[in-house]
């Protein structure tokens, strides 16, 4: 199977976030999980990044290889894993009947959940995972926000009445760094994966009738050509960059996470942690998350259409989730 | 099919496809304890959370957990309970996270299977592996590893949790109605079942651990 790094961005329209400390404890984030670094580690990190050249070898803006399978849960419209290094994340798309926002009457829906299993992480445990959960959904709805990233219209089945809810489901495996990255990857392939059954409508006004098609393959995949990826520029001491693992991000003074979709439009951004950008090196860093996305994307697209030509995709098949 | 160590993050971790069941489960411990007043000082202390995505079902499922999950939440930390070393650790906790990603009938028994795989994967002493296994009852005939479609049709469903060396009895249920011939003539099935599936958690630990050496 292939891995696909997921993106996920947020809407345009939303205020920056900051990210309010934990109760629990002085300096610890919401949107990470915290790893005990020395000062001279800190300091490695930071100068190998001043002069490009990370810890692991990589440069500033160099992505690593990511793996996803498509189909993977029988039971959704849709399926998802993705994983990259340690980080690690499976989704579900379940497409069902529910009435529209009534400001919307024409539109499906898109709900996004995200578990952060205690599993994931050591700090997970009891509702550790919670609010960071909450926060991950809340990112994913942002990117999705905006009409061009999926057609609605399409999920509409009875103006004002009837329409198709998308619930996508995130479970989030493995903590290890770029985690929001990953998930719109996952959320992406998923989305890719999902077959909505065809619906026979009879009657008229007070007494329309729905009918879901009994035959599995009658059914018609999303449009994900316009959804987006999310690309996540950190700044560790003077330079930015994409991808980090969790040594880096505990070394991150500020970062970005832009929602980028293929024609290369910015869906929505969000700077999270404390520290400041500056103004100048703006520029920068959303180029840079543009010149990765494209190569993500590439990389993605090719991954989910080569599953697709083997016969893969749909959930027509459930794949063993790990070989 | 179970797989050992896959996940980096969680001390000891299996996943275990049994039947149409995907589950996952990832163990952290012995770690301390919090909230403290918890933490039990002359033993450690166990515990377990089974959770089911909201995918994991036909028609979606709310993410919280329901009294179904609590209770097998409950059930799954007692049959383990016997079979690991607690003692040997008073004041920590081992945590059990079990998540099931796709259910059909006897996803307990298939989340007890992997949790002790996950148990030994971390390397916490234990004292025996727990195997567990479905038998039922459907059409009149004692079965063993009921599905989720025989088990709405069927006429019984019991769970079985097996301490195969020890010969301990560690998990047992029943939902339905037998008669006394049958009910014992199950728990035998079951605990063949049992011992099948041993052979499958010790494959997963060998393979993991002494890779293709150990054949």
């Amino acid at each position: 199977y292939r891995l696909v790094y997921v993106g996920v961005q947020r809407s345009i329209a939303r205020p920056i976030l900051f990210y309010a400390h934990h109760p629990r404890g002085a300096g610890k984030r919401i949107g990470m999980a915290t790893q005990l670094l020395s000062k001279y580690e800190r300091d490695y990190i930071e100068e190998g990044v001043n002069q490009d050249l990370r810890e692991d070898g990589r440069n500033c803006r160099d992505y690593r290889s990511f793996a996803v399978q498509t189909g993977v849960v029988s039971n959704t419209s849709g399926s998802a894993r993705v994983q990259l290094e340690n980080t690690s994340a499976v989704v579900g798309v379940k497409a069902e009947l529910g009435a529209p926002d009534p400001t919307q009457p024409n539109s499906g829906r898109i709900e996004f959940f995200v578990d952060c299993a205690a599993l994931a992480s050591p700090e997970f445990e009891g509702r550790g995972g919670e609010d960071l959960g909450h926060h991950l959904a809340h990112q994913l709805a942002g990117a999705y926000s905006h009409s061009s990233t999926l057609d609605r219209g399409s999920l509409s089945i009875i103006p004002g009445q009837q329409c198709w809810v998308l619930y996508v489901d995130v479970l989030v495996l493995e903590w290890g760094g770029s985690v929001l990255d990953v998930l719109s990857l996952a959320v992406r392939a998923a989305l890719h994966d999902t077959r909505i059954p065809r619906l026979i409508v009879t009657g008229e006004g007070e007494e329309v009738e729905v009918e879901v098609s009994d035959n599995p393959h009658d059914s018609t995949s999303l449009d994900i050509g316009r959804a987006p990826i999310i690309i996540t520029v950190t700044k560790i001491g003077l330079n930015f960059v994409v991808d980090v693992n969790m040594k880096e991000e505990m070394c991150a003074s500020s970062r970005l996470s832009l929602a980028i979709n293929e024609q290369g439009q910015i869906l929505s951004t969000s700077k999270d942690i404390g520290g400041g950008i500056p103004y100048f090196q703006l520029n920068d860093a959303i180029r840079m998350a543009q010149e990765v996305s494209r190569e993500v994307f590439q990389k993605l697209n090719s991954t989910l259409h080569s599953q697709d030509h083997e016969g893969l995709g749909g959930n027509t098949r459930s794949t063993q989730l790990f070989s | 099919m179970i797989k050992a160590g896959v996940l980096k993050n969680a001390n000891g971790s299996a996943y275990i496809e049994f039947g149409d069941n995907k589950i996952m489960c990832g163990v952290y411990g012995p770690r301390d304890v919090h909230p403290k007043h918890m933490a039990n000082s002359s033993t450690g202390i166990l515990r377990c959370r089974y959770h089911m995505v909201p995918y994991s079902v036909s028609e979606r499922k709310n993410p919280a957990p329901s009294r179904r999950e609590i209770e097998i939440s409950k059930v799954i930390k007692e049959a383990l309970e016997p079979a690991v070393m607690l003692e040997r650790f008073p004041r920590t906790a081992v945590d059990v996270f079990i998540e099931v990603l796709q259910a059909d009938g006897g996803s307990r028994c298939a989340a007890l299977d992997a949790a002790s795989v996950a148990l030994a994967d971390a390397g916490i002493p234990m004292r025996d592996m727990v195997s567990a296994c479905a038998a039922g009852k459907v059409a009149d005939t004692v079965v063993l590893d009921v599905n989720n479609e025989e088990d709405q049709a069927g006429q019984a469903d019991m769970p079985i949790g097996y301490m195969p060396n020890l010969e301990k009895v560690t998990l047992l249920q029943l939902d339905g109605i037998m008669s006394p011939k049958e009910y014992k003539e199950c728990i035998e099935t079951g605990i063949k079942g049992c011992k099948i599936v041993y052979e499958i958690q010790k494959k997963a630990l060998n393979e993991r651990y002494f890779g293709d050496d150990h054949k």
